[in-house]
């Protein structure tokens, strides 16, 4: 029993990471507050919810709903190109709403607030990844392969490029950068993982419906990435873990489920509070916020 | 190699450019002058594509310029300083450096496969390191960096972006005499190569003991040109720039 808690805990611990490393990449790395992060996440989890229903196979939905995601990416990054800050984070923020009034409205594809139950488990050559530990050890191998993908991406010199647009895209452009096309990628590989994230969500839970996609649900995560700090990966990581397991805990000391979730959002607002005051960086970032 | 005609720049009713034209040599070191607002720094953002000129051409190694993007005029071969501070803060002093190579560093695959900085890259960085005195720091953070530190790695990443017309928005303002003297040098040795050279400074004691050629603003207007002897007698720069 506490087994299969654990294992449930560490697949949504996966399905994190991902989330939050990928926003990193945008917001941490390259300077973009991308507050329409969320809305990739649904696009993902739609786009291999219906394509595994209609009978295509795992591991093209899968892609797919990278690849889409990806695409939807690069046409945020289009109109958004010449934003910077708080005026970015409201575009981007409009953005998230609109793809959640679409999931909302367009019945017909996405039967609306009704979500979409019955999502298969995924299965690869035949295997199926039915129990949860199996679902965790695909959770587990996909979440490594987007952080070394990642990782290798920050700290090679495209990485610096997509600091420099951080720090200063003026400067950046003066010394000869595209810094449209630099901000473009990082928008397009960001939304790639998150669409996949999305994925994994929708096969691990097997129901979704437009709810999981709000700007609520983005909170965490962003919380996860002031915690854990800009610009810093590793720290990213271990601020998911915490922050996943944190208001778990409550469980465990006797709290009802009712209680549980309106004091996970306290907890939350309480430690954004703290970090703001005392550590502004983060944990583990370098960067000033 | 740098041709402006009749270039202007209006905002709201202030012509800031109203007619500019002047041109540029290779090896001469040319100054621009002219007091406070009198549209020197909105002719060298003009020149390097951050804002878009209303009328006028700014022409350069025979190829049209004007309302080019900025990226696409730094790669044509024109570096430029800014007056304040805009190095990239949360980066090293090498890094700042090492961004300004080239752009292969832009190239998404080639990055994520597999692609470093050549040991050629880091002789080249430290080389001008050692020229502008600033291979002591290089490891240093540069958002972390004393005021006249940064002016000296900014003109260092001006001179390390290739380029072949270097334009200096003044490049020595806060910087102590010592420094400012080494920035002399450093620019007269950087012309002797063969480079062009457009600065825009208010210290005329660095400016005529440097220039080969003075172009004086005024009111957004070139008021006068000609070597730092004829400006220094010339009516109207007295009276305009000077208060005689």
């Amino acid at each position: 029993m506490i087994e299969a808690y654990f294992i449930h805990l560490l697949i949504l611990i996966g399905i994190y990471i991902i989330l939050a490393i990928s926003l990193q990449l945008a917001m941490g790395f390259t300077g973009l507050i991308n507050l329409g992060h969320i809305a990739f996440l649904g696009i993902g989890a739609y786009t291999s919810a219906l394509l595994a229903l209609a009978g295509w196979p795992f591991w093209i939905a899968f892609l797919l709903a990278g690849l889409i995601a990806a695409f939807f990416g690069f046409l945020l990054s289009i109109p958004t190109h010449k934003l910077k800050g708080d005026y970015l984070a409201l575009a981007t923020m409009g953005f998230s709403f609109v793809v959640y009034a679409i999931l909302l409205n367009w019945t017909e594809l996405t039967r609306g607030p009704l979500g979409i139950p019955g999502i298969p488990k995924p299965s690869l050559l035949g295997f199926s990844f039915s129990s949860n530990l199996s679902f965790l050890i695909l959770t587990a191998v996909i979440t490594l392969i987007s952080y070394l993908i990642i990782k290798r991406l920050v700290t090679s010199p495209f990485g610096k490029v997509l600091e420099s647009i951080r720090d200063d895209e003026l400067a950046s452009k003066t010394i000869g950068k595209n810094t449209f096309k630099s901000k473009a990628i990082a928008l397009v590989v960001s939304a790639f993982f998150v669409g996949i994230a999305g994925s994994l969500y929708a096969h691990y839970i097997t129901f979704i419906d437009p709810s999981s996609f709000t700007i609520i649900q983005l909170i965490p995560v962003l919380l996860i990435v002031i915690v854990g700090g800009l610009a810093s990966l590793e720290g990213t990581i271990i601020a998911t873990v915490v922050l996943v397991s944190i208001p778990e805990m409550l469980r465990f000391v006797g709290f009802p489920s009712s209680v549980i979730g309106p004091a996970r959002q306290i907890l939350y607002a309480l430690i954004l509070l703290l970090i703001l005051i005392f550590k502004p960086k983060g944990f583990y970032g370098k960067v000033k916020l | 190699m740098l041709q402006i005609s009749n270039l202007k720049k209006h905002f709201g009713g202030i012509k800031a450019v109203n007619n500019v034209s002047f041109e540029i040599q290779e090896n001469k070191i040319t100054a621009l002058i002219g007091p406070n607002g009198s549209g020197k720094t909105t002719v060298f953002n003009l020149i390097s594509g951050i804002l878009k000129a209303d009328s006028g051409r700014i022409i350069f190694n025979k190829e049209e310029i004007t309302n080019k993007k900025v990226n696409e005029i730094s790669n044509l071969g024109v570096s430029r300083l800014f007056q304040q501070a805009r190095l990239f803060n949360n980066l090293t002093v090498k890094e700042n450096l090492l961004l300004a190579i080239n752009n292969e560093d832009t190239k998404f695959w080639k990055n994520l496969i597999n692609y470093k900085f050549t040991d050629e890259d880091y002789k080249k960085i430290n080389k001008i390191a050692e020229v502008v005195g600033i291979e002591s720091f290089m490891n240093k953070q540069a958002g972390d960096l004393s005021f006249g530190q940064k002016r000296l790695v900014e003109i260092a990443r001006a001179i390390i972006n290739p380029h072949k017309l270097l334009i200096l928005d003044e490049p020595v303002a806060g910087v102590n005499p010592k420094l400012r003297k080494e920035i002399l040098l450093l620019l007269k040795k950087l012309k002797e190569k063969g480079e062009a050279i457009l600065l825009i400074e208010h210290d005329m004691n660095f400016t005529l003991n440097i220039a080969d050629n003075v172009i004086v603003m005024d009111e957004g207007k070139v008021i006068a040109e000609g070597n730092p002897k004829q400006i220094k007698n010339n009516k109207n720069v007295l009276e305009a720039y000077l208060g005689e």
